[in-house]
């Protein structure tokens, strides 16, 4: 009972950082919910008995390889829409319940907050996969660097370097893009 | 690490807070539902249906006559050896978590095995 306790809090406390991680990742706020939706269960299912020190770095190697699996299926998605005769990848008009506007905040701080991660969004979309995952689980998720390592299923000196070259790459591209 | 590189990050980091934060209520709602789908998975884990045992029991009963009838009942030097290789490996492909890893990322488990033939060599 305390281990499922515990793992409550565990999900209660990532649910929402995993959700704006992979909604970075795939830009897509539905596919964002499905794959933390995924992987909070493959994690409850496989690894609820593994120590709970554990549980943070294997969350974000589930959900990593979920957003990897998205994306490769995304790509074979749009490959078959372009080469199908007379369709198109615009998806319609937006859903009004959707685009309604958030209750909290107000809406300068909304709109600015918004703005700031759309950029980083936007910059992210430009890294390498590797650079990005990095940055993420490093500066945002807050994990060291052999939990990253873990995350990430490659060695602590390639988070290293990744992380490096990311926040290099992420400065450049937003000092070009300062007002 | 430069100053610049640092405050940048730090900028980063409460962009992202913030956003966290600002989560409307329809997708917090809708993770906690995933939460709670996840915590009746992880309690059927600990609390293991006896159905879930019937086959489980029936196939290590299997796997002991397997083991007898190939063994031929008689009694060679090696015999016990043979047996715990035998049940050892058995016991790796009824132990489905640790293996389900494998599924997770083989280029990471080539790499570990590449860095640790390295290290032996």
């Amino acid at each position: 009972m305390d281990q499922e306790r515990a793992l409550e809090r565990f999900l209660a406390g990532v649910e929402k950082r995993a959700f704006r991680i992979a909604e970075l990742s795939l830009r897509d706020h539905d596919e964002a919910q499905d794959v933390v939706q995924d992987a909070m269960i493959k994690l409850a299912r496989n690894y609820a008995g593994h120590p709970e020190e554990q549980w943070r770095p294997l969350f974000y190697r589930i959900l990593r390889n979920r957003i990897t699996d998205y994306q490769r299926r995304r790509r074979v998605r749009q490959g078959v829409i372009a080469w199908w005769p007379g369709t198109t990848t615009d998806h319609g008009p937006p859903d009004p319940v959707e685009s309604a506007p958030d209750p909290s905040g107000t809406p300068e701080e909304r709109l600015e907050g918004e703005q700031l991660l759309e950029r980083i969004g936007r910059a992210l979309a430009d890294l390498s996969s590797r650079q990005r995952e990095a940055f993420m689980l490093r500066n945002f998720e807050g994990l060291d660097v052999a939990q990253t390592a873990i995350a990430m299923g490659c060695s602590e000196g390639s988070v290293k370097t990744h992380y490096f070259r990311a926040v290099q790459a992420l400065q450049q591209l937003f000092g070009e893009w300062q007002p | 690490m430069t100053e610049r590189m640092q405050d940048f990050e730090r900028r980063t980091r409460q962009a992202f807070e913030e956003s966290v934060a600002s989560l409307d209520g329809e997708t917090r709602s809708r993770l906690a539902h995933a939460r709670e789908l996840a915590l009746a998975e992880a309690r059927r884990g600990y609390r293991p249906a006896l159905s879930t045992w019937i086959p489980v029991g029936a196939a290590a009963a299997a796997a002991v006559v397997a083991i007898a009838l190939w063994s031929g009942g008689e009694t060679r030097p090696d015999s016990t050896e043979s047996t715990l290789a035998v049940l050892e490996e058995f016991d790796i492909v009824t132990a489905g978590d640790d293996l389900d890893m494998l599924d997770e990322d083989p280029g990471f488990y080539a790499w570990a095995t590449d860095e640790m033939s390295d290290g032996v060599g």
